[in-house]
């Protein structure tokens, strides 16, 4: 065996490159904008990435499973709906609650029972789902933002607690729970399996259609997190509010070294992706740029990250001789 | 009174639409011995095979695990009645750590269930790697590992099940002579243990080395067991094909002198931390042999050649021309062709058809204009089809439908249709049957015979001997060693793909 020379694949990206690139985009802002580097602006940009952040956990978890999840920025903003609607109808609170997160699980469910049993391309089953989910919220809000009258949920979204706004908490707690649950759990080790093999996975007995109904369940769930929190912050639910930030949450896994195609990824990488995304996003609002453009450069970056990863896995291939 | 046996299969049979893949076979296993299992590819080993280890049922017949009849419908089942298959694909994560793939699917867990004890799973872990006698770390990345030694991880994750019966599918394909050596070490010190082994094989001279009892099937029908003790290799083929041993290998003609003009000719080839120092010749209508160790720089000086791995020093030229820029699309318009190694990903395309995959290189020489002539491309992949033999029902079929040896036919198909001087064959018999081989190297000699080229890398020595005008030895990335024809012995190609270190057995 020591005869065999076997070849090396090239090291893999480290976090370090995305907190090299953070450290960039602040002084760059910082020497464009001085007041971009105030706490209040700080903060704002943590509150700004909470949303996002909530919804590229889940994300991850998906892309880590070699899946891919179009529906995660449709469904917040169906939760929301669903919540406003609900509580506008005259049920209390907690229930409402318990309405918006089931509306997230059971979308998320339906989209895991089509890739898991059905063997469905989880691009097309999500996809379809987040034309659903959007239309729903539309017919259900009668096609525009609904006033949210619940001092508890705008809480959730404006509130402060410790310093931070409540949503970065928020955010931060799932991080947690998706880093245990990735790292440390067997459910955890399952999904880079069959990320990484799925016949390999299947072979070695793990239920894959019941790994994938709860992956994307628990993707759906966090996505109706994120849209109650949107609304709280905003006072107000949008049917479309969330629509976009997948593409927003791809970029920031993909950008935190999470490989499309699965098997490989962490969730602490996403956190910096998403940070990266999000300082992006309030400098260029801050050195007044039209907003069109800052869409332009915004989808430059996720489309740079995108051929980024597609160039990595060439490379992988090729060296995977 | 205790079973002699650990396994009993009795009377199996099983149809699938349109086949009977078994017809009344007998099977058994006893504590302690290697029970090969040999035939051609589709006569219904793996199909037994499946049935034993609960991916099938049935539709008549008994197992009988100890003296007692079972009804094996599950994967699981076979898994808790200490069943395990080492398959020949491998089924392991790239992406995660040897440890995770050991104990894939059946993780010690912590009390919560949620949790997986890793105090236990580490030790148990390394026992495991020690028993198998696999040394590397418990957190290496299985992507990392060489074949062999992802070939030993799937052994330590079948017998961390306790597996008292092991199904072994073919698992020499991918090794070297000596990884080889040191697995029959592990699978004696296991059957010591009186685990029972299974071993499927298509490497005949494996029989007598490893093998206690040997059972040949053929076309879904158990054609005899014996001990191996009183088998003659030339009986086995004879039974799994009804065909003589003289006729494995069909090489017909020994070259005329050189002076021919050269094809191929690498000089002092070097790329980085791969190979170092590779200078070989082939000649218009020879067969050349690349032997060494896997992992020597066999596959990768085809793959540079190919321009899939960047030169860094030294040229090639291909007849007669210095290549400065090599990619697949300049060297196939060259007329040199690549078989790979591994088919199933990068020789053919498993959902396109039999046509499909043989016109694939050649649409752009056969239809200039750009419009496919169905009418002219069904005619040339029938003219390839019927030259090689190719067994198919229709041009149509899928490729992913056909046998191994089959799918090797339909790969040397697409680029015989492309009219190539010169093809590169990685491995063009690993994994297939004799019948398929002795087929495939008919068509090698047919092909030197018309004036095409070939370079042939080779793990299997008889199959180098047998087919080469002439071979290369490489060693550690260099070509050590050229030999002649008649100059060259097993013995002495071992001795100098290993670097002479003495041939431990």
């Amino acid at each position: 065996m020591q005869a065999d020379t076997q070849l090396r694949r090239p090291r893999r990206r480290r976090l370090s490159s995305s907190v090299v690139a953070i450290l960039g985009l602040i002084a760059v802002f910082a020497i464009v904008s001085p007041d971009f580097l105030s706490i209040e602006n700080a903060v704002s940009i943590l509150l700004q990435s909470s949303v996002l952040a909530i919804i590229a956990f889940g994300m991850t978890m998906v892309i880590v499973s070699g899946g891919m999840n179009l529906s995660l920025g449709a469904i917040p903003g169906l939760a929301g709906v669903v919540c406003a609607m609900s509580l506008r109808a005259g049920a209390p609170v907690g229930l409402s609650v318990v309405y918006a997160l089931g509306s997230g699980l059971v979308c998320g469910a339906i989209v895991g029972f089509l890739v898991g049993a059905f063997g469905m391309a989880p691009f097309i089953a999500t996809l379809g789902m987040a034309g659903i989910a959007e239309g729903l919220a539309l017919a259900l809000s009668g096609g525009g933002a609904v006033f949210m009258p619940s001092d508890a949920i705008q809480r959730l979204g404006s509130g402060v607690f410790l310093f931070l706004p409540i949503p970065v908490w928020i955010a931060a707690a799932v991080f947690a729970v998706t880093l245990v649950m990735l790292k440390a759990t067997v459910y955890g080790t399952y999904l880079y399996a069959v990320g990484g093999n799925e016949d390999a996975a299947r072979l070695s007995g793990i239920n894959v259609a019941l790994v994938k109904l709860t992956l994307y369940s628990f993707a759906g769930l966090l996505a109706a997190i994120a849209g109650l929190v949107l609304a709280g912050r905003m006072n107000t639910a949008h049917p479309s509010g969330a629509v976009g930030m997948e593409f927003e949450a791809v970029a920031a896994t993909v950008v935190g070294g999470t490989r499309l195609g699965g098997g490989r990824g962490n969730v602490t990488g996403t956190v910096l992706g998403v940070l990266i995304v999000s300082i992006l996003r309030a400098g260029l609002n801050m050195t007044g740029l039209p907003a069109p453009w800052q869409m332009v450069i915004l989808g430059a970056l996720i489309t740079g990250t995108l051929v980024a990863d597609a160039m990595m896995r060439n490379r992988e291939r090729r060296y995977a001789a | 009174m205790q079973c002699p046996y650990l396994v009993q299969l009795k009377g199996i049979c099983k149809s699938f639409p349109g086949v009977r893949a078994l017809n009344n076979v007998d099977f058994d296993l006893k504590p302690g011995e290697v029970h090969v299992l040999i035939g051609e590819n589709g006569a219904g080993k793996s199909t037994l095979m499946k049935i034993l280890s609960g991916n099938y049922m049935q539709d008549s017949g008994e197992i009988i695990l100890g003296g007692k009849a079972v009804t094996m419908d599950s994967p699981k089942k076979a898994e808790e009645s200490g069943i395990s298959i080492i398959h020949q694909e491998f089924n392991l994560v790239p992406q995660l750590t040897v440890e995770q793939n050991i104990f894939l699917g059946h993780e010690p867990r912590c009390k919560m269930k949620l949790f997986p004890n890793r105090a236990v799973s580490r030790s148990d872990a390394g026992k495991l790697l020690e028993r198998v006698g696999l040394d590397v770390g418990l957190d290496e990345r299985v992507e990392d590992l060489g074949v062999a030694q992802k070939q030993l991880v799937e052994l330590a994750k079948a017998l961390s099940l306790d597996a008292r019966v092991l199904i072994m599918d073919e698992p020499t394909a991918a090794l070297s002579s000596r990884e080889i050596e040191s697995l029959f070490g592990i699978i004696r010190q296991l059957t010591g243990e009186g685990v029972g082994i299974i071993y499927i094989s298509h490497r005949l001279g494996e029989v007598h080395e490893i093998g206690d009892r040997v059972t040949v099937l053929r076309d879904g029908q158990g054609v005899g067991t014996m001990n191996v003790a009183d088998v003659v290799l030339d009986e086995l083929v004879r039974m799994m094909v009804g065909r003589d041993l003289s006729e494995m290998f069909v090489r017909s003609r020994v070259p005329a002198e050189s002076g021919r003009k050269i094809v191929l000719k690498a000089e002092r080839l070097c790329v980085d931390g791969l190979l170092d120092d590779i200078s070989l010749e082939v000649r218009e209508g020879e067969i050349v042999g690349l032997a060494g160790l896997v992992g020597s720089g066999r596959t990768e000086f085809a793959k540079a050649v190919f321009g899939v791995l960047p030169v860094s020093d030294g040229h090639i030229e291909l007849f007669g021309e210095r290549v400065t820029r090599s990619n697949p699309r300049n060297l196939i318009r060259m007329g040199v062709g690549l078989v790979p190694e591994d088919r199933k990903d990068e020789g053919i395309i498993q959902i396109l058809s039999v046509q499909e995959n043989i016109t694939m290189a050649s649409l752009g020489r056969l239809f200039p204009s750009g419009i496919v002539k169905s009418s002219i491309e069904r005619r040339t992949t029938q003219k390839y089809v019927d030259m090689l033999r190719i067994m198919t029902d229709s041009l149509g079929k899928q490729v992913c439908f056909l046998s191994g040896g089959n799918q090797q036919k339909v790969v040397v198909g697409k680029w015989l249709c492309s009219e190539l001087r010169l093809i590169i064959f990685d491995e063009p018999t690993r994994g297939v049957d004799v019948g398929a081989k002795a087929e495939i190297h008919r068509i090698m000699d047919d092909l030197v015979r018309q004036g095409v080229s070939i370079l042939m890398i080779s793990s299997d020595l008889p199959e180098v001997l047998g087919m080469s005008d002439r071979i290369y030895v490489v060693r550690s990335g260099r070509t050590v060693r050229e030999f002649a024809r008649d100059e060259a012995s097993q013995e002495e190609i071992i001795r100098h793909a290993m670097g002479g270190e003495s041939c431990a057995s």
